[in-house]
Parts: structure tokens; C-alpha cells; sequence
């Protein structure tokens, strides 16, 4: 069972590391094409190596690890009859440190989709300038106008949920606080996981991070994906409005907003909201550094070919 | 309607870095790309490769030889027996680190041993020679043929290494397999070791 972990841990980091220096490389800046790459990254060790378990355990043969693997455990010492060897320090480390990655990111979603609920609060009528946002919006998108619940909150609440039929959750206080040019690139950027529904995406990602807590790898792997999902909203909500300030404006308002409300909170929510504030910024950076890269294409042989030869790199490395 | 990012006014004019360096003629060359993927993954199989060197070079341990914790480890490994010298040479003390077994291309297991400033060292492999990683071969100077049991006869060789010290390989036919003892101590101690293991291990 620790073996196999292992195995898994490290499919995880090489797929992690060549999926990271290819898009570093190959300059590939599209969200759309890095979501793929990510879940390559991430697929890998989920699925592909127990399926190598299954159709080749004789990858565990000692005249295969002699012979054909690139990398084996028993090569680096990992079989040296000690309890908890420097390669088993060095693999509980990662299992920790994965676990800490899911539990720092499945906490507080889970807590946020509770307490958040429509059915837990107050709703109201939306306003003609939301719905004409988002009657708008689902026009460049080529979509129906899904459902808009509004929350009477002083909040800023915004997300857009729902598996089989995504609809827009916005509160009073994100109407008050955002210009009507901000709350219509806010309300695109919701309406843009909509069109992709991404609430489905949210959640398989947040089942595969489940099933691979203790994998760092995966779990940073699902973090990158998440936030090209974010940076494909944004793109797309810049495309529609026109803007892209627009965008990056809503994007700290809003973060800047959850930032205030923790100055009164302990010193692990303010240094949470930090590292919130610091990925939105990054990604307002991203927004209007990079808005153009979005329309060159990834030719299509590049991602099964990268897909192949780390399946064949995968297969030759043996824990 | 999507408006198009050309028409964007917020649009940086050029935007720095690899799209200046790519001349205009857009990221996207069939060839760039084709290179650099497969210079990452090949980049990615030496750099593991070499991980797996490096870890051998460091422990002092070839690529397929496995260190063992026994020598009932090494016999389960390898389903070679070493009979009552399992429990060690008579007079010697196993060395740390010093038994190991090859698997490929042929089984075979070593257990080194020590008493004071000897060393011996105990080989078998299933058929054919003893794996180099396990002996590293040595230019013999001498070699003779000398009887340990009737009708049994080992090949003795020695070499003088670069210190000075002389060692002596005694190696006989085991089946399809080779037994040897290797060691730096007096050759009458050494044919009288063979003498006991080619007895037990008959």
C-alpha cells in the first residue's frame, strides 16, 4: 500500500514537472489549453497508474527494475529494512504536505457552499441592470439567461453553482459595492463558468483531490487547473465586455472586500485572505499581460503526444 | 456579440517577451514544438535515469545489485542456498553492507566477511559466471588448478592490486553455476574455506 502511494506521488511530481516546464516552454498562455495540460497532469497519477498496476504488476519484477526502469525504489535504497528510511521521511513529508493542500482548500469551499446556501438566506428580486447583464452576457455566449439568485447580504457573494443546471448567485452588498460596468464583467465572468459549466469541473476536481489527499502533486496540479478555470472566465468576460480593466477593477474590488473583513479575524484568516488577494492579483496581472496569447492555437498533436511519452516515462518508473 | 481583443482598447501594444521573440509569425511552429516536447520528456526519463545512477554511485551499489539485510533475505531473493554459511564463515564476522545479490541477468548472491585484517568474500550464482558487479574482475598474474575433493577441481588466481595487497580468487563449477571465494588472507586458509563450502554446498 505505501509502495503504491509512493508510485502514485511520484507519477504525480513527474507529470507535475513536465506539464509545468511545457507550458513554461512552449509559451502556452490559453487557459483553455493549460486546463488540459493540468488535468493531464493530475489524470496520470489518479487513473493511469493504478491502471499500469492492473495490466502490468511484472513492472514490479526485479528484472524489470534491473533492466528497463529508468527509476526504481529498490535502486534508491528505498528496500533497506528500516522503518522509516530518509526516502520514507522524504515520502511521509509529501503526504503531509498533501493532505495540508486538500484540507487547506476543501475546508473552507466546503464551509463557503454551506453557508452560502440561497436557501439559507434572504432572497430578493434582481435588478434591471443584473439582468440585463446577464441576459447580455448569455448573448455572447450563445446561451440561455440561467437563473440569477440574489442574496440580500452586505457581503460581496458571487459564484455561480448548480451541477446539472448552473445558475448565478449575487448578493445585494456585490451589486452596492461594484460600478455598472464592474458588476457586468462580474456577472460575465459568472456566466462563463456557467457556459462551461464549471461548477462540474469545481467538483470532479474536488472528488480527485479526495481520492488523492496525500498526493502533493495532484493536489497542486488541481490548484493550477482552478485557477486557468478563473483565468478562462476572466478572458471571457473581457471579451464581452470589452474591457479588460473592467475586469481586473471587479476582480479587487472584490478580493479587496474579503481582504477588510479579515483584518478583524485571527492571524491565519488574514494570512488566508493575503494569499487570496495575492493569486487575484496575479491573476489581474495574467489578465492584462497576457490577453492576446488566448487566440493562438495549441496544435492538436501536442497534447496526446506530451500524453504518450509521459505514459511511457510513467511506465518505466517503478517506486 | 464578443467583441475582438483588436478592437480592445485596453490591448497592450506589444506585449514583451516571447511574442517579440517569435518575430510575429505567431508561438505556434510545428517544429518548435515539436522539439521542445520531446526535449522535455526526454530531459525528464535522463534526469531519472541519472537519479537512479547517482543514488547507486553514492551507496556504492551498482545498477542491479540490491544490498541485502540477511543473508536469508539474499537466499529468499535469489533462491540460492549458502547452507550453514548463512550463519557465517567459520572465524569470520559478516561485514555491514556486505551481502548483495544480482537478479539479472543471472541470480546470484555475495557475503562478504571479515576477521581482522582478512576479507573473503563468498559468490554463487544459479548458472553461468558470477556477475562482474558482484566481482570486479582482476588482472591475474598467476593461476593454477588445484584438487578440493576428488574428482573436484577449483582454478586459483591471484592479482596484486594498485596498495600493494595480494588477492586470491578460488572458483570452482557448481551445476551451471560457479561458486568462488575471493580474499586477501593466506592461500591455505583459502582452499581450506573452499575445501568446507564446496563440501556443504554440494
Amino acid at each position: 500500500m505505501g509502495r503504491r502511494a509512493a508510485e502514485t506521488i511520484v507519477h504525480g511530481i513527474v507529470a507535475a514537472f513536465v506539464v509545468m516546464v511545457l507550458l513554461r516552454v512552449q509559451r502556452i498562455h490559453s487557459p483553455q489549453d493549460r486546463i488540459r495540460f493540468w488535468l493531464l497532469a493530475m489524470g496520470l497519477p489518479l487513473a493511469g497508474t493504478p491502471l499500469l498496476w492492473v495490466l502490468a504488476p511484472w513492472r514490479l519484477d526485479e528484472g524489470f527494475r534491473d533492466g528497463w526502469a529508468l527509476v526504481s525504489g529498490s535502486h534508491l535504497g528505498a528496500n533497506t529494512g528500516h522503518v522509516l528510511g530518509p526516502l520514507g521521511a522524504l515520502m511521509a513529508l509529501l503526504v503531509l504536505a498533501g493532505t495540508a493542500l486538500f484540507l487547506r482548500d476543501a475546508i473552507p469551499f466546503v464551509l463557503e457552499f454551506i453557508t452560502s446556501r440561497p436557501a439559507h438566506q434572504t432572497s430578493a428580486t434582481p435588478s434591471k441592470v443584473l439582468s440585463a447583464a446577464a441576459d447580455r452576457a448569455a448573448v455572447a455566449l450563445g446561451m440561455e439567461t440561467p437563473r440569477l439568485s440574489v442574496l440580500v447580504s452586505k457581503h460581496p457573494i458571487l459564484m455561480c453553482r448548480g451541477l446539472r443546471k448552473p445558475f448565478i448567485v449575487v448578493s445585494t452588498g456585490l451589486c452596492e459595492m461594484l460600478s455598472p460596468g464592474e458588476l457586468r464583467a462580474s456577472i460575465a465572468h459568472e456566466m462563463s463558468h456557467a457556459k462551461h459549466r464549471d461548477p462540474v469541473l469545481g467538483w470532479a476536481l474536488l472528488v480527485a483531490r479526495g481520492l488523492c489527499f496525500f498526493n502533493p502533486a495532484v493536489q497542486l496540479a488541481a490548484r493550477a487547473a482552478v485557477l486557468e478555470i478563473e483565468r478562462r472566465a476572466d478572458q471571457s468576460a473581457a471579451r464581452m465586455v470589452g474591457s479588460t480593466r473592467d475586469v481586473v477593477d471587479s476582480l479587487r474590488k472584490i478580493s479587496g472586500a474579503h481582504g477588510v473583513s479579515g483584518h478583524t479575524a485571527g492571524g491565519a484568516k488574514r494570512m488566508w485572505q493575503g494569499f487570496r488577494m495575492a493569486a487575484i492579483e496575479m491573476r489581474c496581472q495574467t489578465l492584462l499581460r497576457h490577453e492576446e496569447a488566448s487566440s493562438a492555437n495549441l496544435p492538436p498533436w501536442i497534447l496526446p503526444t506530451t500524453a504518450i511519452g509521459l505514459g511511457v516515462i510513467l511506465f518505466l518508473t517503478v517506486a | 456579440m464578443e467583441r475582438p481583443l483588436a478592437h480592445n482598447p485596453d490591448r497592450p501594444r506589444a506585449i514583451p517577451g516571447e511574442w517579440a521573440r517569435h518575430g510575429g509569425r505567431g508561438p505556434w511552429d510545428a517544429g518548435y514544438a515539436a522539439w521542445t516536447t520531446l526535449a522535455v520528456l526526454a530531459g525528464m526519463a535522463l534526469a531519472l535515469r541519472a537519479g537512479d545512477a547517482i543514488s547507486g554511485w553514492v551507496r556504492g551499489v551498482p545498477r542491479g545489485v540490491h544490498l541485502c539485510t540477511s543473508v536469508a533475505e539474499a537466499e529468499a531473493r535469489t533462491g540460492l542456498s549458502l547452507g550453514q554459511f548463512g550463519q557465517g564463515l567459520p572465524g569470520y564476522a559478516f561485514t555491514t553492507g556486505g551481502i548483495r545479490t544480482t537478479t539479472s541477468p543471472v541470480r546470484a548472491v555475495a557475503v562478504q566477511a571479515r576477521a581482522g585484517q582478512d576479507q573473503v568474500t563468498l559468490l554463487r550464482s544459479s548458472d553461468g559466471e558470477i556477475p562482474l558487479v558482484l566481482r570486479p574482475p582482476l588482472p591475474a598474474f598467476h593461476e593454477i588448478t588445484i584438487p578440493l575433493a576428488a574428482g573436484r577441481t577449483a582454478t586459483l588466481r591471484a592479482a596484486r592490486q594498485a596498495d600493494g595487497s595480494v588477492w586470491q580468487d578460488l572458483e570452482w563449477p557448481d551445476g551451471v553455476g560457479k561458486i568462488a571465494l575471493r580474499g586477501n588472507g593466506r592461500t591455505v586458509e583459502l582452499i581450506r574455506l573452499a575445501k568446507q563450502v564446496s563440501e556443504e554446498l554440494r
